[in-house]
């Protein structure tokens, strides 16, 4: 590494060396508990997947400023890869070193090579699909995420029916090679990716009133396919994932996993508020009536990803049952979730494996659903509540938003 | 010494249905370029090809005798570049931020740069994404101005400043400008200002150059005329724009270099008034649909 890829790379505030302090925790409570042969923290394998994405959108929120240091596109693309395949992978490797560490001196291993080398494979899969895609393809975060959710979940599809060690292996060294290969080979191309033409603002005359909401709304048909999609793949993958480590029950864990990625909906479509939470503001709307139209909207999605959920579910004799009881506790997550992305917490990102972490274990309690609808309900108004606080008096969502995706104008 | 700042040759740039160029652009060293446009235009288009943010399609860039894009680290560390889309929040502090961009530049001032903080009235502990819109250009410029850059590149760098700041960045400009060979290029829609600052313009509309050259040249070489038509039709004449009529009372544009007063009493128009043009007036007659 140069000294100039250094100086971009350690350039590390001191929040996010604790977010790295809490990942690398999480790593280590995953790998031994998974090597002590316990179930409840493998939900936490979803951290990882954030882990990537994460460091790599703070990696892209700088982009703008790298590119007018005087640094050649290839330390750029270098950094990039550091931070976002070169960190995390050694985040994996350590704690999983560590973790073999402490239980072999406890002398409580009992796993064999090749499965300790699936889990590390599956781990690196997890983490490090997005930010290869990403680097190597000069591909913007949101497009990466698009493509490896989808490739995820055509995987998935195909493997559905209950793959060995050897699908933890083959994954990881796909990561793997994927990761030298975007480190021998970086692409700068999103360094010179065009800028974006001018998204339409919500109309302000009244012939042209209906026609601002739908503009407004459209995208999220298409974010209803995509976490759909992303749910199904979560679901499926994290079925995997745990049933390769062992023989124990798997179904509540993996629909809690997916059904807490549908929480997160309302996440992307806060944030495309928030980016013109000012225009959104100044249209003839009350405050009360524009609260409840965008918490109305996040449900309808989370309503339309959940129905290919579950017809995915039918369809491949998956439990739609589990899902359909998580459903009012995840519309009320997701309620919440729109007010904590107006805010401006993307922390919020934790509340999906919190979500799954409380909810797996609950799942099969009988009385878990009547709990969950009126838990849902209660969250819901609190959640419109949120929603309606922020944009009516809060100040957080009329500041600039800080994490915009990086073009080539600096925006 | 002598080689220009800036040199564009035939660049051309398609950014979806917005072409720029062909741009043909010389802007010679020492000088202030006031760059003009209305909304649109491509200003910062053209600042972003400069500093690299992007590659023209075709054409060719160069910055003091270096080409982009194959030096373009030289070029960066020899240009700076304020663009009120600039955003160091991914930094959280003021002080923060300073401390890593002043590590990439041997030039930077750090005595200038505290002073500039403090003229700015800028801290180094507050918290960037709790800065007004104002203050983050300021900022900015803080960042741009603290080093002993060849080239300032400066896009739109007034937007949200207040006053007093106003007045503070033309003075910095004009301290810049005391050394040696350097050039401050700015795209601003504050005519009156740059007026008074620059000593070229350059008018782009539609992605191409109106026109260049020094201020003073080009406000000479452009008079507004308002006459009475003698023989019905205006006739078309080169270097004559009408730009607007009243029944027989026309008030034209007239390039000096290609016709003069003259020329219009012969084609029929006798002369009411003569009126010296502002760099306001000329963008707006120059412009004008």
């Amino acid at each position: 590494m140069s000294a100039t890829v250094r100086r971009l790379v350690c350039d590390v505030p001191l929040r996010w060396l604790l977010v790295i302090a809490l990942e690398a925790t999480a790593i280590l409570i995953v790998d031994v508990a998974w090597l002590l042969g316990l179930i409840i923290p493998r939900v936490t394998l979803g951290l990882l997947v954030g882990m990537g994405v994460m460091a790599l959108g703070q990696a892209s929120l700088k982009l703008p400023i790298w590119r007018l240091l005087p640094v050649s596109r290839r330390q750029i693309a270098r950094a990039r890869w550091w931070l976002s395949v070169g960190g995390p992978l050694a985040l994996l490797v350590a704690g999983l070193a560590v973790a073999l560490a402490v239980v072999e001196a406890m002398g409580w291993l009992r796993a064999a090579p090749v499965q300790i080398a699936a889990l590390l494979g599956g781990e690196c899969a997890l983490a490090l699909a997005i930010p290869v895609i990403s680097v190597a393809g000069g591909l913007s975060v949101r497009t990466a995420a698009g493509i490896t959710l989808l490739w995820a979940a055509i995987l998935a599809a195909l493997a559905f029916s209950r793959p060995g060690p050897f699908f933890g292996l083959a994954a990881g060294a796909v990561a793997l090679a994927g990761a030298a290969a975007a480190y021998l080979f970086p692409r700068t191309a999103l360094l010179d990716a065009p800028a974006p033409p001018p998204r339409r603002q919500a109309g302000a005359g009244r012939g042209q009133h209906m026609k601002g909401w739908a503009a407004l709304l459209r995208p999220l048909l298409i974010y209803a396919a995509v976490l759909a999609v992303s749910s199904i793949g979560f679901f499926v993958v994290m079925r995997m994932a745990i049933h390769q480590i062992s023989q124990l029950r798997d179904v509540s864990v993996a629909a809690a996993t997916g059904m807490g990625m549908l929480a997160l909906a309302p996440m992307i479509f806060g944030a495309r508020i928030r980016q013109s939470a000012r225009s959104l503001r100044l249209v003839p709307v009350s405050g009360l009536a524009l609260s409840s139209i965008l918490v109305g909207a996040a449900a309808s999605v989370q309503l339309l990803a959940f129905a290919t959920f579950c017809v995915f579910c039918r369809l491949s004799h998956g439990p739609a049952d589990q899902a359909l009881a998580l459903l009012p506790l995840v519309i009320g997550a997701g309620a919440w979730v729109l007010g904590l992305t107006l805010r401006g917490w993307w922390q919020a990102i934790y509340l999906w494996p919190v979500f799954a972490l409380i909810s797996a274990p609950l799942v099969d309690w009988p009385p878990f659903a009547a709990v969950s609808v009126a838990l849902g309900a209660a969250s819901l108004a609190a959640g419109w509540w949120w929603t309606h606080f922020e944009l009516t008096r809060g100040s957080h969502v009329y500041r600039p938003w800080p994490t915009s995706v990086a073009t080539w104008r600096g925006r | 010494m002598s080689e220009p700042a800036i040199v564009m040759t035939g660049v051309t740039a398609r950014r979806g249905a917005f072409q720029l160029g062909p741009l043909d652009w010389t802007v010679p060293r020492g000088s202030v370029v006031a760059f003009i446009g209305p909304n649109g235009a491509g200003k910062t288009t053209t600042l972003d090809l400069l500093m690299g943010l992007g590659r023209p399609d075709a054409g060719g860039i160069e910055m003091t005798g270096l080409r982009q894009p194959v030096d373009e680290v030289a070029v960066k560390a020899k240009v700076a570049y304020v663009n009120p889309d600039l955003n160091y929040i991914a930094w959280g502090r003021v002080g923060r931020a300073i401390d890593f961009i002043s590590g990439f530049y041997p030039d930077w001032s750090s005595a200038r740069c505290e002073r500039l903080l403090a003229d700015f009235d800028l801290d180094r502990g507050q918290r960037i994404s709790a800065l007004s819109f104002g203050a983050r250009i300021k900022l900015s410029l803080v960042m741009a101005l603290s080093r002993d850059a060849e080239i300032l590149l400066l896009d739109e760098p007034t937007v949200g400043l207040d006053v007093t700041a106003r007045q503070k960045l033309f003075s910095e400009i004009l301290e810049f400008m005391q050394r040696e060979g350097r050039t401050v290029v700015i795209s601003s829609h504050q005519l009156t200002d740059l007026e008074r600052l620059a000593d070229q313009v350059a008018i782009l509309d539609g992605g191409r150059l109106l026109t260049m050259g020094r201020m003073d040249e080009l406000v000479d070489r452009y008079v507004q005329i308002d006459a009475r038509l003698t023989a019905g039709a205006l006739p078309a004449m080169d270097g004559v724009r009408l730009m607007a009529r009243d029944a027989d009372r026309v008030r034209l544009l007239l390039d000096r270099t290609l016709a003069d007063e003259a020329d219009l009493s012969r084609g029929g128009l006798e002369i009411l008034a003569r009126t010296p043009l502002t760099l306001e007036d000329l963008f707006v007659a120059l412009v004008a649909k």
